[in-house]
Protein backbone atom coordinates (compact mmCIF):
# COMPACT_ATOMS: atom_id res chain seq x y z
CA UNK A 1 0.00 0.00 0.00
CA UNK A 2 1.09 3.40 -0.82
CA UNK A 3 0.81 4.84 3.02
CA UNK A 4 2.69 2.54 4.53
CA UNK A 5 6.01 4.04 5.58
CA UNK A 6 9.53 2.97 3.87
CA UNK A 7 12.52 2.43 6.45
CA UNK A 8 13.48 5.90 7.40
CA UNK A 9 10.66 7.47 6.90
CA UNK A 10 8.29 8.91 9.69
CA UNK A 11 5.06 10.48 9.40
CA UNK A 12 4.81 12.85 12.10
CA UNK A 13 1.30 14.02 13.72
CA UNK A 14 -0.56 16.68 15.02
CA UNK A 15 -2.40 17.42 18.46
CA UNK A 16 -5.76 16.50 16.25
CA UNK A 17 -4.37 13.17 14.92
CA UNK A 18 -3.56 12.21 18.27
CA UNK A 19 -6.83 12.99 19.89
CA UNK A 20 -8.80 11.26 17.70
CA UNK A 21 -6.48 8.29 17.61
CA UNK A 22 -6.94 8.30 21.43
CA UNK A 23 -10.56 8.61 21.24
CA UNK A 24 -11.53 6.71 18.82
CA UNK A 25 -8.87 4.35 18.35
CA UNK A 26 -5.71 3.88 15.50
CA UNK A 27 -7.65 3.07 13.17
CA UNK A 28 -9.51 6.44 12.95
CA UNK A 29 -5.48 8.46 12.90
CA UNK A 30 -4.23 6.39 10.05
CA UNK A 31 -4.13 7.67 6.51
CA UNK A 32 -6.54 6.48 4.07
CA UNK A 33 -8.10 4.80 6.85
CA UNK A 34 -10.83 6.71 7.15
CA UNK A 35 -12.90 9.61 5.84
CA UNK A 36 -10.04 12.41 4.27
CA UNK A 37 -12.19 15.64 6.01
CA UNK A 38 -10.98 14.65 9.77
CA UNK A 39 -7.50 14.80 9.16
CA UNK A 40 -5.51 17.76 10.15
CA UNK A 41 -3.75 20.66 8.58
CA UNK A 42 -0.53 18.89 7.47
CA UNK A 43 1.90 17.85 9.28
CA UNK A 44 5.11 19.61 10.71
CA UNK A 45 7.87 17.46 10.94
CA UNK A 46 10.69 18.35 14.03
CA UNK A 47 13.02 20.15 11.22
CA UNK A 48 10.04 22.39 10.64
CA UNK A 49 11.58 25.76 10.67
CA UNK A 50 9.77 28.08 12.77
CA UNK A 51 10.79 31.93 12.59
CA UNK A 52 9.92 33.99 15.78
CA UNK A 53 8.97 37.92 16.09
CA UNK A 54 12.12 40.39 15.44
CA UNK A 55 14.54 37.34 14.89
CA UNK A 56 15.91 36.00 11.83
CA UNK A 57 15.73 32.13 11.40
CA UNK A 58 17.33 30.16 14.34
CA UNK A 59 17.86 26.94 15.34
CA UNK A 60 14.99 26.53 17.21
CA UNK A 61 15.89 23.86 20.41
CA UNK A 62 12.69 24.59 21.94
CA UNK A 63 9.34 26.16 20.83
CA UNK A 64 7.47 27.03 23.97
CA UNK A 65 8.83 28.55 25.81
CA UNK A 66 11.18 29.65 23.28
CA UNK A 67 14.92 28.70 22.93
CA UNK A 68 16.63 29.97 20.03
CA UNK A 69 20.43 29.46 18.99
CA UNK A 70 22.12 32.27 17.18
CA UNK A 71 23.43 31.23 13.96
CA UNK A 72 26.99 30.58 14.20
CA UNK A 73 27.84 33.94 11.15
CA UNK A 74 26.53 36.36 13.53
CA UNK A 75 29.75 35.81 15.31
CA UNK A 76 31.79 37.55 12.78
CA UNK A 77 30.77 41.18 14.22
CA UNK A 78 31.58 42.46 17.28
CA UNK A 79 28.09 43.42 18.47
CA UNK A 80 25.67 40.51 18.17
CA UNK A 81 22.61 41.96 16.29
CA UNK A 82 19.80 41.93 18.45
CA UNK A 83 17.43 40.17 15.51
CA UNK A 84 19.90 37.03 16.04
CA UNK A 85 20.63 37.60 20.02
CA UNK A 86 19.85 34.20 21.17
CA UNK A 87 16.68 33.51 22.96
CA UNK A 88 16.17 31.39 26.44
CA UNK A 89 12.85 31.34 28.78
CA UNK A 90 12.37 28.36 31.15
CA UNK A 91 8.63 29.15 32.04
CA UNK A 92 5.84 28.46 29.35
CA UNK A 93 3.88 31.49 29.86
CA UNK A 94 6.61 34.75 28.82
CA UNK A 95 5.23 38.28 28.70
CA UNK A 96 4.06 39.21 24.85
CA UNK A 97 2.12 41.91 26.08
CA UNK A 98 3.32 44.94 28.49
CA UNK A 99 1.50 48.33 29.04
CA UNK A 100 4.26 50.56 29.77
CA UNK A 101 1.59 53.17 31.14
CA UNK A 102 0.80 50.95 33.99
CA UNK A 103 3.99 48.15 34.31
CA UNK A 104 5.97 49.41 37.20
CA UNK A 105 9.01 47.86 38.90
CA UNK A 106 8.95 47.44 42.47
CA UNK A 107 11.90 47.26 45.01
CA UNK A 108 11.08 45.87 48.57
CA UNK A 109 11.95 43.42 51.16
CA UNK A 110 14.69 44.78 54.10
CA UNK A 111 14.43 48.11 52.84
CA UNK A 112 13.22 51.60 54.53
CA UNK A 113 10.58 52.39 52.21
CA UNK A 114 9.64 49.89 49.38
CA UNK A 115 9.71 51.79 46.10
CA UNK A 116 8.14 51.54 42.51
CA UNK A 117 9.13 53.50 39.34
CA UNK A 118 7.65 53.37 35.57
CA UNK A 119 9.94 52.61 32.70
CA UNK A 120 10.04 56.49 31.78
CA UNK A 121 11.19 57.07 36.00
CA UNK A 122 13.68 54.65 35.30
CA UNK A 123 15.09 55.44 32.13
CA UNK A 124 14.99 59.31 33.40
CA UNK A 125 18.07 57.93 36.60
CA UNK A 126 21.65 58.42 35.69
CA UNK A 127 22.85 56.00 32.55
CA UNK A 128 25.21 53.77 32.37
CA UNK A 129 26.71 51.82 29.38
CA UNK A 130 29.23 49.31 28.57
CA UNK A 131 29.64 45.87 26.14
CA UNK A 132 29.51 42.93 27.85
CA UNK A 133 28.93 39.30 27.10
CA UNK A 134 26.20 37.07 27.79
CA UNK A 135 26.59 33.46 27.52
CA UNK A 136 23.83 30.83 28.63
CA UNK A 137 25.05 28.31 31.75
CA UNK A 138 24.42 25.42 29.09
CA UNK A 139 26.24 26.69 25.73
CA UNK A 140 27.64 24.04 24.42
CA UNK A 141 25.75 21.75 26.65
CA UNK A 142 25.27 19.59 22.92
CA UNK A 143 28.59 18.97 22.79
CA UNK A 144 29.07 17.00 25.83
CA UNK A 145 29.97 13.39 26.03
CA UNK A 146 28.11 11.13 27.42
CA UNK A 147 25.23 13.53 26.43
CA UNK A 148 23.02 15.51 29.33
CA UNK A 149 19.77 16.24 29.15
CA UNK A 150 18.85 19.72 28.76
CA UNK A 151 18.65 22.59 26.06
CA UNK A 152 21.11 20.99 23.45
CA UNK A 153 22.52 24.11 22.16
CA UNK A 154 25.85 24.19 20.45
CA UNK A 155 28.23 27.19 20.83
CA UNK A 156 25.53 29.76 20.01
CA UNK A 157 23.92 30.50 22.76
CA UNK A 158 25.48 33.62 24.21
CA UNK A 159 26.00 37.42 22.26
CA UNK A 160 27.68 40.14 22.64
CA UNK A 161 25.77 43.90 23.40
CA UNK A 162 26.19 47.31 24.23
CA UNK A 163 23.67 47.21 27.02
CA UNK A 164 22.59 50.90 28.65
CA UNK A 165 20.38 50.80 31.87
CA UNK A 166 20.74 52.23 35.56
CA UNK A 167 23.15 51.00 37.86
CA UNK A 168 21.78 48.42 41.00
CA UNK A 169 23.81 50.89 43.34
CA UNK A 170 21.83 53.88 42.26
CA UNK A 171 18.75 51.95 42.68
CA UNK A 172 19.52 50.07 45.52
CA UNK A 173 20.60 53.70 47.43
CA UNK A 174 17.40 54.85 46.98
CA UNK A 175 15.53 52.63 48.82
CA UNK A 176 17.88 52.90 51.68
CA UNK A 177 18.98 49.31 52.97
CA UNK A 178 18.83 48.02 56.34
CA UNK A 179 21.28 46.97 58.40
CA UNK A 180 21.43 42.69 57.26
CA UNK A 181 21.12 43.06 53.91
CA UNK A 182 23.07 40.15 52.27
CA UNK A 183 20.75 39.60 48.94
CA UNK A 184 18.96 40.79 46.28
CA UNK A 185 16.24 38.63 44.38
CA UNK A 186 14.81 39.49 41.12
CA UNK A 187 11.79 38.23 39.99
CA UNK A 188 10.86 37.57 36.48
CA UNK A 189 7.17 38.44 35.14
CA UNK A 190 7.48 34.97 33.65
CA UNK A 191 4.98 32.12 34.43
CA UNK A 192 4.69 28.50 34.58
CA UNK A 193 2.13 26.26 32.64
CA UNK A 194 1.37 24.88 36.59
CA UNK A 195 1.16 26.88 39.75
CA UNK A 196 3.69 24.38 41.02
CA UNK A 197 6.23 25.66 38.79
CA UNK A 198 8.77 28.21 40.75
CA UNK A 199 8.53 31.22 39.50
CA UNK A 200 12.08 32.32 37.77
CA UNK A 201 13.61 34.35 40.93
CA UNK A 202 17.46 34.69 40.89
CA UNK A 203 19.44 36.07 43.81
CA UNK A 204 22.76 38.11 43.93
CA UNK A 205 25.18 39.10 47.08
CA UNK A 206 25.13 42.64 47.86
CA UNK A 207 29.09 42.95 47.21
CA UNK A 208 28.53 42.09 43.81
CA UNK A 209 25.62 44.13 43.47
CA UNK A 210 27.09 47.43 44.04
CA UNK A 211 30.27 46.92 41.19
CA UNK A 212 29.97 49.79 38.82
CA UNK A 213 29.16 47.32 35.81
CA UNK A 214 25.74 45.84 37.52
CA UNK A 215 22.61 47.95 35.83
CA UNK A 216 19.08 46.87 35.44
CA UNK A 217 19.54 47.58 31.34
CA UNK A 218 16.42 48.89 29.69
CA UNK A 219 18.45 49.19 26.18
CA UNK A 220 20.33 46.84 23.73
CA UNK A 221 22.84 47.75 20.96
CA UNK A 222 21.08 50.85 20.91
CA UNK A 223 17.82 49.92 20.69
CA UNK A 224 15.08 49.07 23.48
CA UNK A 225 15.15 45.57 24.91
CA UNK A 226 13.11 43.13 22.49
CA UNK A 227 10.25 41.81 23.95
CA UNK A 228 12.10 38.43 23.61
CA UNK A 229 15.65 39.57 25.27
CA UNK A 230 13.47 41.03 28.14
CA UNK A 231 11.49 43.99 27.72
CA UNK A 232 11.25 46.37 29.37
CA UNK A 233 13.98 45.56 31.86
CA UNK A 234 16.85 42.54 32.31
CA UNK A 235 19.43 42.39 34.93
CA UNK A 236 22.83 42.90 33.19
CA UNK A 237 25.44 41.08 35.58
CA UNK A 238 28.78 41.97 33.41
CA UNK A 239 31.06 38.55 33.70
CA UNK A 240 28.04 36.15 35.33
CA UNK A 241 26.59 33.54 33.50
CA UNK A 242 23.27 34.67 31.95
CA UNK A 243 21.09 32.52 34.39
CA UNK A 244 21.21 35.16 36.35
CA UNK A 245 20.38 38.54 34.11
CA UNK A 246 16.63 37.97 34.72
CA UNK A 247 14.53 39.55 31.49
CA UNK A 248 11.08 40.99 32.27
CA UNK A 249 11.83 42.11 35.82
CA UNK A 250 8.87 43.31 37.89
CA UNK A 251 10.48 42.69 41.37
CA UNK A 252 13.79 43.52 43.21
CA UNK A 253 13.34 42.08 47.18
CA UNK A 254 16.47 42.72 49.52
CA UNK A 255 16.99 39.79 51.58
CA UNK A 256 18.73 39.41 54.90
CA UNK A 257 19.33 36.29 54.27
CA UNK A 258 20.55 33.90 51.37
CA UNK A 259 17.79 33.42 49.22
CA UNK A 260 17.01 29.67 48.34
CA UNK A 261 14.53 29.19 46.06
CA UNK A 262 14.39 26.40 42.87
CA UNK A 263 16.23 28.21 40.73
CA UNK A 264 19.14 28.81 42.96
CA UNK A 265 19.05 25.19 44.62
CA UNK A 266 18.95 22.46 43.04
CA UNK A 267 18.67 24.01 39.98
CA UNK A 268 22.27 26.22 38.47
CA UNK A 269 24.53 24.52 40.73
CA UNK A 270 28.06 23.24 40.32
CA UNK A 271 30.62 20.85 41.40
CA UNK A 272 32.90 22.70 43.74
CA UNK A 273 35.90 21.05 41.79
CA UNK A 274 38.46 22.95 39.48
CA UNK A 275 36.47 24.41 36.52
CA UNK A 276 33.64 22.90 37.78
CA UNK A 277 34.74 19.32 36.17
CA UNK A 278 33.12 15.60 37.62
CA UNK A 279 33.07 12.34 35.86
CA UNK A 280 29.81 10.38 35.24
CA UNK A 281 28.79 8.09 38.22
CA UNK A 282 31.45 9.81 40.55
CA UNK A 283 29.39 13.11 41.31
CA UNK A 284 31.14 15.84 43.30
CA UNK A 285 29.59 15.28 46.60
CA UNK A 286 29.03 19.20 47.51
CA UNK A 287 27.59 22.13 44.78
CA UNK A 288 27.79 26.04 44.90
CA UNK A 289 25.68 28.16 42.51
CA UNK A 290 27.28 28.77 39.15
CA UNK A 291 28.29 32.52 39.37
CA UNK A 292 31.51 33.55 37.08
CA UNK A 293 32.08 32.88 33.30
CA UNK A 294 35.24 31.13 32.34
CA UNK A 295 37.77 31.93 29.65
CA UNK A 296 37.17 30.93 26.04
CA UNK A 297 38.08 31.18 22.61
CA UNK A 298 36.32 30.61 19.14
CA UNK A 299 37.24 30.45 15.32
CA UNK A 300 34.47 32.42 13.29
CA UNK A 301 36.44 32.59 10.48
CA UNK A 302 37.28 31.15 7.63
CA UNK A 303 34.18 28.42 7.26
CA UNK A 304 34.70 24.75 7.75
CA UNK A 305 33.81 24.33 4.55
CA UNK A 306 36.51 26.51 2.98
CA UNK A 307 38.81 24.42 0.55
CA UNK A 308 42.50 25.71 0.72
CA UNK A 309 45.23 24.92 -1.61
CA UNK A 310 48.87 23.73 -0.40
CA UNK A 311 50.84 27.49 0.27
CA UNK A 312 47.71 29.41 0.13
CA UNK A 313 47.54 32.19 3.25
CA UNK A 314 44.50 31.17 5.44
CA UNK A 315 42.69 34.82 7.30
CA UNK A 316 41.57 32.89 10.55
CA UNK A 317 39.47 35.28 13.15
CA UNK A 318 37.77 34.78 16.15
CA UNK A 319 36.57 36.14 19.34
CA UNK A 320 37.89 35.47 23.09
CA UNK A 321 36.13 36.44 26.22
CA UNK A 322 36.49 35.39 30.15
CA UNK A 323 34.80 36.63 33.21
CA UNK A 324 35.68 39.94 33.26
CA UNK A 325 39.57 40.97 33.88
CA UNK A 326 39.84 40.83 29.74
CA UNK A 327 42.01 38.91 27.10
CA UNK A 328 45.47 38.92 27.47
CA UNK A 329 46.52 36.53 24.72
CA UNK A 330 45.15 34.00 22.28
CA UNK A 331 47.37 30.94 20.69
CA UNK A 332 46.34 28.81 17.52
CA UNK A 333 47.79 25.34 16.97
CA UNK A 334 48.33 23.67 13.49
CA UNK A 335 50.16 20.58 15.37
CA UNK A 336 47.55 19.02 17.60
CA UNK A 337 48.69 21.21 20.38
CA UNK A 338 52.59 20.71 20.37
CA UNK A 339 53.02 24.05 19.22
CA UNK A 340 51.27 27.42 19.49
CA UNK A 341 51.38 30.52 17.30
CA UNK A 342 49.87 34.45 19.06
CA UNK A 343 47.14 35.80 17.27
CA UNK A 344 46.69 39.56 16.95
CA UNK A 345 43.90 40.98 19.16
CA UNK A 346 41.71 43.14 17.86
CA UNK A 347 39.55 46.38 19.49
CA UNK A 348 39.27 46.12 23.06
CA UNK A 349 35.40 47.20 23.77
CA UNK A 350 35.86 46.70 27.23
CA UNK A 351 36.56 43.78 29.56
CA UNK A 352 33.62 42.17 29.95
CA UNK A 353 33.40 42.14 25.87
CA UNK A 354 33.95 39.59 23.21
CA UNK A 355 37.74 40.41 22.00
CA UNK A 356 38.35 40.07 18.10
CA UNK A 357 41.41 38.00 17.17
CA UNK A 358 43.38 37.39 13.71
CA UNK A 359 45.65 35.23 12.63
CA UNK A 360 47.24 34.52 9.12
CA UNK A 361 48.48 31.23 8.63
CA UNK A 362 49.98 28.92 5.17
CA UNK A 363 49.76 25.22 5.30
CA UNK A 364 52.58 23.52 3.87
CA UNK A 365 50.89 20.37 3.08
CA UNK A 366 48.00 19.04 1.58
CA UNK A 367 45.42 16.76 3.51
CA UNK A 368 42.83 17.78 6.68
CA UNK A 369 44.56 20.61 8.97
CA UNK A 370 43.20 20.65 12.37
CA UNK A 371 43.68 23.90 13.71
CA UNK A 372 43.26 24.73 17.82
CA UNK A 373 42.58 27.98 19.61
CA UNK A 374 43.25 28.77 23.44
CA UNK A 375 42.69 32.17 25.44
CA UNK A 376 44.88 33.24 28.44
CA UNK A 377 42.87 35.82 30.74
CA UNK A 378 44.90 38.71 31.66
CA UNK A 379 43.73 37.42 35.66
CA UNK A 380 46.44 33.92 34.12
CA UNK A 381 43.40 31.82 33.30
CA UNK A 382 44.10 29.37 30.93
CA UNK A 383 41.50 26.80 28.89
CA UNK A 384 42.09 22.92 29.55
CA UNK A 385 43.33 20.89 26.66
CA UNK A 386 40.53 18.12 27.27
CA UNK A 387 37.11 18.21 27.62
CA UNK A 388 35.98 18.39 31.36
CA UNK A 389 32.31 17.53 32.01
CA UNK A 390 29.23 17.68 35.04
CA UNK A 391 26.30 16.54 35.37
CA UNK A 392 24.66 19.70 34.24
CA UNK A 393 26.19 20.94 31.04
CA UNK A 394 27.71 24.05 32.07
CA UNK A 395 30.69 25.72 31.85
CA UNK A 396 32.38 24.22 28.74
CA UNK A 397 35.65 25.79 27.72
CA UNK A 398 37.95 22.74 26.18
CA UNK A 399 40.08 24.15 23.43
CA UNK A 400 38.09 24.93 20.23
CA UNK A 401 39.12 23.16 16.97
CA UNK A 402 38.54 24.04 13.22
CA UNK A 403 38.84 21.90 10.51
CA UNK A 404 39.94 22.59 6.95
CA UNK A 405 41.22 20.87 4.18
CA UNK A 406 44.23 21.33 1.68
CA UNK A 407 44.51 20.60 -1.49
CA UNK B 1 38.21 18.72 21.75
CA UNK B 2 36.41 20.05 18.81
CA UNK B 3 33.19 21.57 18.16
CA UNK B 4 31.38 22.44 14.79
CA UNK B 5 32.10 26.23 13.74
CA UNK B 6 28.37 26.70 11.90
CA UNK B 7 25.32 25.30 12.88
CA UNK B 8 23.52 23.05 11.95
CA UNK B 9 26.21 21.14 11.60
CA UNK B 10 26.09 17.91 14.06
CA UNK B 11 27.98 17.16 17.13
CA UNK B 12 31.08 14.98 17.14
CA UNK B 13 30.20 11.62 18.23
CA UNK B 14 26.91 11.29 17.50
CA UNK B 15 24.92 8.91 16.54
CA UNK B 16 24.07 7.50 13.27
CA UNK B 17 21.12 9.20 11.49
CA UNK B 18 19.65 6.64 9.90
CA UNK B 19 17.72 4.16 12.23
CA UNK B 20 14.90 0.99 10.65
CA UNK B 21 11.48 1.97 11.07
CA UNK B 22 9.25 -0.62 12.06
CA UNK B 23 6.14 -1.72 9.85
CA UNK B 24 3.26 -0.74 11.15
CA UNK B 25 -0.13 -2.59 10.63
CA UNK B 26 -3.55 -1.63 9.51
CA UNK B 27 -6.33 -3.14 11.32
CA UNK B 28 -9.61 -3.67 10.44
CA UNK B 29 -12.17 -3.23 13.49
CA UNK B 30 -9.44 -3.24 16.01
CA UNK B 31 -6.62 -1.30 17.54
CA UNK B 32 -3.48 -1.83 16.69
CA UNK B 33 -0.14 -0.83 17.89
CA UNK B 34 2.36 0.87 15.71
CA UNK B 35 5.61 2.21 16.83
CA UNK B 36 7.36 4.83 14.51
CA UNK B 37 11.01 4.85 14.89
CA UNK B 38 12.67 8.19 14.28
CA UNK B 39 15.84 9.19 12.35
CA UNK B 40 17.33 11.58 15.50
CA UNK B 41 15.74 15.70 15.18
CA UNK B 42 18.02 18.03 14.20
CA UNK B 43 16.20 21.96 14.45
CA UNK B 44 17.11 22.81 11.21
CA UNK B 45 17.81 26.94 10.24
CA UNK B 46 15.45 27.91 7.82
CA UNK B 47 16.92 29.73 4.83
CA UNK B 48 17.00 33.71 4.89
CA UNK B 49 13.80 35.41 5.65
CA UNK B 50 12.71 38.66 6.85
CA UNK B 51 12.48 39.80 10.09
CA UNK B 52 8.66 40.31 11.07
CA UNK B 53 9.45 43.82 12.79
CA UNK B 54 7.78 44.89 16.13
CA UNK B 55 6.12 48.49 16.70
CA UNK B 56 8.14 49.67 19.97
CA UNK B 57 6.78 53.25 19.65
CA UNK B 58 3.58 52.86 21.33
CA UNK B 59 2.77 52.70 25.17
CA UNK B 60 1.92 48.94 24.30
CA UNK B 61 4.61 46.35 23.26
CA UNK B 62 3.19 43.14 22.19
CA UNK B 63 4.28 39.78 20.32
CA UNK B 64 2.46 37.11 18.80
CA UNK B 65 4.50 33.95 19.07
CA UNK B 66 4.27 31.30 16.48
CA UNK B 67 2.56 27.98 17.26
CA UNK B 68 4.51 24.85 16.84
CA UNK B 69 1.77 21.23 16.63
CA UNK B 70 3.08 18.68 18.37
CA UNK B 71 5.45 16.84 15.87
CA UNK B 72 5.35 13.30 17.76
CA UNK B 73 4.25 9.66 15.72
CA UNK B 74 0.96 8.10 17.17
CA UNK B 75 1.91 5.16 19.46
CA UNK B 76 0.90 3.44 22.64
CA UNK B 77 0.98 5.91 25.80
CA UNK B 78 1.23 8.97 22.88
CA UNK B 79 -1.90 10.62 24.49
CA UNK B 80 -0.88 9.99 27.98
CA UNK B 81 2.28 12.11 27.14
CA UNK B 82 0.21 15.00 25.44
CA UNK B 83 -2.04 14.88 28.04
CA UNK B 84 0.67 15.50 30.81
CA UNK B 85 3.65 16.73 29.34
CA UNK B 86 2.01 19.30 27.03
CA UNK B 87 1.44 21.49 29.96
CA UNK B 88 4.18 23.34 29.96
CA UNK B 89 6.47 22.89 26.96
CA UNK B 90 5.95 22.49 23.28
CA UNK B 91 6.77 18.47 22.62
CA UNK B 92 9.57 19.97 20.20
CA UNK B 93 11.89 19.46 23.69
CA UNK B 94 11.27 16.37 23.27
CA UNK B 95 13.09 15.46 20.23
CA UNK B 96 15.92 17.89 20.47
CA UNK B 97 17.11 16.16 23.61
CA UNK B 98 20.00 12.84 22.63
CA UNK B 99 18.51 9.89 22.36
CA UNK B 100 18.33 9.11 26.05
CA UNK B 101 18.31 5.57 27.87
CA UNK B 102 14.90 4.21 29.47
CA UNK B 103 16.42 4.77 33.13
CA UNK B 104 17.00 8.62 31.74
CA UNK B 105 13.51 9.62 30.28
CA UNK B 106 12.52 7.95 33.83
CA UNK B 107 14.68 10.88 35.37
CA UNK B 108 13.14 13.02 33.26
CA UNK B 109 9.95 12.30 33.87
CA UNK B 110 10.62 11.86 37.73
CA UNK B 111 11.79 15.70 37.63
CA UNK B 112 8.91 17.31 36.14
CA UNK B 113 6.94 15.45 39.11
CA UNK B 114 9.11 16.30 41.97
CA UNK B 115 10.41 19.53 41.06
CA UNK B 116 7.48 21.07 38.61
CA UNK B 117 4.18 19.72 39.74
CA UNK B 118 3.52 17.58 36.80
CA UNK B 119 0.32 15.78 37.60
CA UNK B 120 1.63 12.03 36.64
CA UNK B 121 0.46 9.32 38.46
CA UNK B 122 2.44 6.56 38.98
CA UNK B 123 0.83 4.25 36.45
CA UNK B 124 0.71 7.18 34.30
CA UNK B 125 4.35 8.13 34.62
CA UNK B 126 5.23 4.30 32.99
CA UNK B 127 3.33 4.66 30.04
CA UNK B 128 4.86 8.28 29.53
CA UNK B 129 8.51 6.47 29.69
CA UNK B 130 7.21 3.35 27.97
CA UNK B 131 6.14 6.12 25.01
CA UNK B 132 9.14 8.01 25.61
CA UNK B 133 11.78 5.03 25.26
CA UNK B 134 9.79 3.97 22.19
CA UNK B 135 10.07 7.47 19.95
CA UNK B 136 13.12 8.78 21.15
CA UNK B 137 15.60 6.27 22.66
CA UNK B 138 18.82 5.15 22.21
CA UNK B 139 17.69 1.29 23.24
CA UNK B 140 14.57 -0.27 22.18
CA UNK B 141 11.53 -0.79 24.78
Amino acid sequence: MSDLLQPGEFRPVSRRELLLASAGGLLAALPGACNRATLPEPPRGPDAPMQFPGKVPMRVINSLPPCLETPWKYFATDLTPNEAFYVRWHLKNIPTTIDTRTWRLRLDGHVEKPIEWSLDELRRLPATELVAVNQCSGNSRGLFEPRIPGAQWYNGAMGNARWKGVRLDELLRRAGLKAGSVEVGFAGMDRGGLPSVPNYVKSVPLDELRKPEVMLAYEMNGEPLPLLNGFPVRLVIPGWFATYWVKAIERLTVFDKPFTGYWMNPAYRIPTTENAVEEPGNLCKTTVPITRMNVRSFFTGPGADRRLKVGETIDLSGIAFDGGSGINTVEVSADGGATWQPARLGDDLGRFSFRRWTLSLTPAKAGQQQLLVRATSNAGETQPSRVGWNRAGYMRNVYEELRLEVR
Amino acid sequence: MSAPQESPAPPPGSSSLLLPALALLVVLGGAAAAYLVLAPSRPAVPPESPVQPIDMSGPVVSIELPQDDPILPVGPGGDDFHRHCTICHSSRLILTQPRLRPQQWAAVVQKMVKMYGAPVKPDDEKTIVGYLTAVHSSETP
